[in-house]
């Protein structure tokens, strides 16, 4: 059986990545979270992992990113000691009925993926005029 | 903008709700992340080699060329992150030393940077590369 994700096994097609990246360790990255009133703001700390190995969605008020990174040894490389550099992340966090998944935005940039969460306009603070 | 959590870096899963408010950790030294996962016994930095030289890969996320010096020397090669600080006044710097293997030619060191990760290349010295030995 063919498995895109490496973490979650679903299938379509194939790439020599995934297969590589399957048994490799999984681990909860770094990541930091702020709000403002126009959205809340996620940055995932991803090191080495390209754009295209990285799964984000929004379903149920929950945040679910999922990502790999793999390094293919050249020819005639050797690995010195213990430490692997394949990893697999997972992260899940809850993000509230506030946030709008419709509006979110992802951008990956020197290993760090940014997440935008917008909120409901209904969520936002609304001024009260006083008359 | 209002400062939420920092988790701990790389917790491995089975850790979901070991979380580690750090209020500072935002703001610490791009380092210290690093440090921390040493501690947890995973390392920022993957070695290699071959006949050629020695390779680093070093996690560096977040980090533009711009930001970063790199300066080799003898036995270790020294990392340091100019970033412009939260604060109105100046930048904040980091620094990590890497001790690089012996038999290593320092003035010829390689960097590369993609993603995050820093690629060192140190090249080995000229007698210590594998030699063929013919049979006579």
């Amino acid at each position: 059986m063919n498995c895109d994700n490496p973490i979650t096994q679903e299938c379509s097609v194939t790439r020599p990545e995934v297969d590589q990246a399957r048994e490799a360790p999984l681990f909860k990255p770094c990541y930091t979270s702020r709000y403002d009133e126009q959205c809340w703001t996620v940055e995932v700390v991803l090191p080495g992992v390209r754009k295209e190995d990285v799964k984000a969605t929004v379903e149920n008020e929950v945040l679910d990113v999922q990502a790999f990174r793999v390094f293919e040894l050249p020819e005639g490389w050797r690995p010195l000691g213990d430490d692997r550099f394949d990893r697999r992340y997972r992260l899940r966090l809850d993000v509230g009925p506030e946030v709008d998944p419709v509006g979110v935005s992802a951008k990956m940039e020197d290993g760090i993926l940014v997440l935008r969460l917008p909120l409901r306009e209904e969520s936002k603070p609304r001024s009260i005029e006083v008359q | 903008m209002k400062l939420i959590r920092y988790a701990q870096p790389g917790s491995r899963v089975g850790d979901w709700d070991a979380f580690f408010p750090d209020p500072f950790a935002a703001f610490a030294p791009f380092f210290a992340a690093g440090e921390r996962s040493r501690s947890r016994g995973q390392s920022d930095v993957s070695w290699f080699e071959n006949d050629e030289s020695y390779v680093a890969r070093v996690e560096v996320p977040g980090i533009a060329r711009d930001q970063l010096e790199i300066a080799s020397e003898e036995g270790v090669v020294r990392l340091a992150v100019s970033r412009r600080g939260e604060s109105e006044n100046g930048t904040e710097r980091s620094e990590l030393t890497l001790r690089t293997p012996d038999g290593v030619d320092f003035s010829r060191v390689r960097a590369r940077l993609e993603n995050g990760i820093l690629e060192l290349t140190f090249p080995k010295a000229e007698e210590r590369k594998p030699v063929t030995v013919e049979i006579q």
